[in-house]
């Protein structure tokens, strides 16, 4: 009843998020006809410059699998940011939103515990999320198919978890911060520079060839785009600890929730 | 007596220092009860403590038993809420947040808000963002009522209604405390509260004044009065009733009077006057009043 209701709320936005990823996934697959060949991959992998190549480590992806190693460079590189942005605007809604708009005396009036409503919530972006990952496969295969290509998304699906997991963590922070912060656009200010800077001080470090342990803190680096693309590894060291990070800040949300005095 | 509301010394301060301080007094089942005050007394601090948004520091509260802290669940589902600021949302339909607070509740049926919105004459299917200040108020009150709640906490419920729609829901508010439903609602205005209820509390600053019948409170009642006597005035500071004593010119004085109307005829018939003027007070002349009494008392 409470998803039901904040899924009712987002409705619109989901739906134009679904509608600009799928654009955007469907053009990103159809423009991998560009490398549909070892040739074509190496040529535009030598165009690109040396930190760059070593970026996220596509120059081994396009060796192996050209399209794949296209998509990684071109667009599985920007997913997380674009759904990480997704994740705090919607954790920012969550209750900071009400409090702004006044709508939180409309919540707090139902019998429901604050932890449950603050709980379903967050389920509720959590499937939101997982919707729009599916839509950008969706996307992606209908456009690989428009060039007859296929790529591989059993290896994707694996690559997204781990971003999934880091996207739930920066959300379970935004909604964290938000209950500190005097307001809603104050909230998404805070969610989208964490999103927008873990993701500038991870790619630093990456063309710096720092190792995963280095990039750890920036949670970006957790997931190894390599290892699920090339070898089909489960990013466990995302999941784990974007997993963790979530059950944290929610349980501290909760927390704090419940302390809150509602003024408004 | 049996109590269906319920504080005993109820304090909240916010960080400003305003805020409760030690609220005590109860509320009959059945009764419809006021709760006066100014804009900034603490009527909706009260009003949310009691529906569990803001935990108080000391005290406690109860409705029919529980405690609005530690069991306010259980408190809010029989509880009907309605607040002095609008709280819907504006992009769904009055029906819409009808049927979930209905949903939280356990229940489905619709009828009894409809019949409401129909009393009301609002259209619960439209979004609440075409309805105008007014109509929202009258889905604020519906949303309220729809469940049937055993005790109703109505945050200045008349706001932004018109007179007719006013008296509607004055009507609606008899019914449900014959219906043997608690209704506490709070107002800044004592027309209000006196057509409405035999009791009523008021509170000034975050403090209790005086919890009375409203018959005690008529009599008790200030007037301002303003004469002008054919000669010098006479200072009549010290009579009893007579307060805020003030000489405006040689011939022209203006005072508050506390006291039945009677005792004031015959004091002013002792003088010969060339004007009068006796005006209601403003409300909060009432509680400067019941403020200063209050003070003497101590």
């Amino acid at each position: 009843m409470i998803a039901r209701h904040f899924l009712r709320l987002q409705r619109g936005a989901l739906v134009g998020w679904s509608l600009i990823l799928f654009l955007l996934s469907l053009a990103s697959g159809a423009s991998a006809a560009a490398v549909q060949d070892q040739a074509n991959a190496a040529a535009l992998m030598n165009s690109l410059p040396p930190t760059l190549q070593k970026l996220a480590g596509v120059d081994l992806i396009l060796g192996s699998h050209p399209v794949d190693g296209f998509l990684a460079m071109k667009w599985f590189l920007l997913l997380p940011v674009i759904l990480g942005i997704y994740g705090a605007l919607t954790a920012a809604a969550i209750v900071a939103r009400e409090n702004e708009r006044g709508t939180i005396g409309y919540l707090l009036a139902l019998p429901v515990q604050r932890g449950r409503l603050l709980r379903e919530r967050f389920l509720t972006l959590a499937g939101a999320l997982a919707w729009l990952y599916f839509v950008d496969v969706v996307g992606l295969l209908v456009g690989l198919k428009s060039v007859d290509l296929t790529g591989t998304p059993g290896r994707w699906a694996l690559l997204m978890l781990g971003y999934y997991a880091v996207n739930l963590a920066q959300a379970g922070l935004t909604l964290l911060f938000s209950l500190y912060l005097p307001s809603w656009s104050r909230s998404v200010q805070a969610g989208a520079g964490l999103v927008i800077g873990l993701f500038l001080i991870d790619t630093g470090l990456a063309m710096a060839d720092v190792p995963m342990l280095g990039r750890a803190p920036f949670l970006y680096g957790l997931t190894d785009v390599r290892g699920a693309l090339l070898h089909g590894q489960l990013p466990w060291p995302a999941l784990l600890v974007g997993l963790c990070l979530t059950i944290l800040t929610i349980t501290l949300a909760e927390r704090r929730f419940a302390r809150q005095q509602i003024t408004a | 007596m049996a109590t269906a509301i319920q504080l005993q010394a109820l304090t909240k301060q916010y960080a400003n220092g305003r805020g409760i301080f030690d609220l005590s007094f109860s509320v009959a089942p059945g009764e419809l009860f006021g709760y006066l005050g100014p804009n900034g007394a603490g009527k909706s601090t009260t009003i949310k403590s009691l529906m569990g948004f803001l935990t108080p520091e000391r005290g406690s509260a109860t409705i029919n038993g529980q405690d609005v802290t530690t069991q306010s669940v259980a408190v809010r589902s029989q509880v009907g809420y309605l607040p002095s600021d609008l709280f819907l949302y504006d992009a769904m339909s009055g029906l819409e947040q009808i049927s979930l607070s209905l949903q939280a509740r356990g229940q489905s049926d619709l009828s009894r808000a409809k019949q409401i919105a129909d009393r009301l004459e609002v259209d619960l299917g439209r979004k609440v963002k075409t309805l105008s200040r007014g109509q929202r108020q009258k889905v604020a009150i519906t949303l309220a009522m729809a469940h049937d709640p055993a005790v109703l906490l109505f945050d200045e419920p008349t706001t932004g209604l018109d007179p007719m729609a006013q008296e509607i829901l004055h009507g609606l508010m008899r019914e449900e405390a014959g219906r043997g439903k608690t209704i506490l609602f709070s107002s800044h205005i004592l027309s209000e509260v006196e057509a409405l209820c035999d009791r009523v509390a008021i509170i000034r600053d975050g403090r209790i004044v005086t919890v009375d019948q409203i018959a005690r409170l008529k009599q008790n009642r200030v007037k301002r009065v303003s004469v002008e006597f054919t000669g010098p005035a006479p200072d009549l500071a010290s009579i009893e009733g007579v307060r805020e004593w003030k000489a405006e010119s040689a011939t022209r004085a203006s005072f508050a009077w506390v006291g039945a109307p009677r005792a004031l005829l015959t004091l002013l018939a002792a003088h010969d006057l060339t004007n009068i003027q006796i005006q209601d007070p403003s409300l909060e002349e009432v509680f400067m009043t019941f403020y200063a009494s209050s003070k003497e008392e101590r």
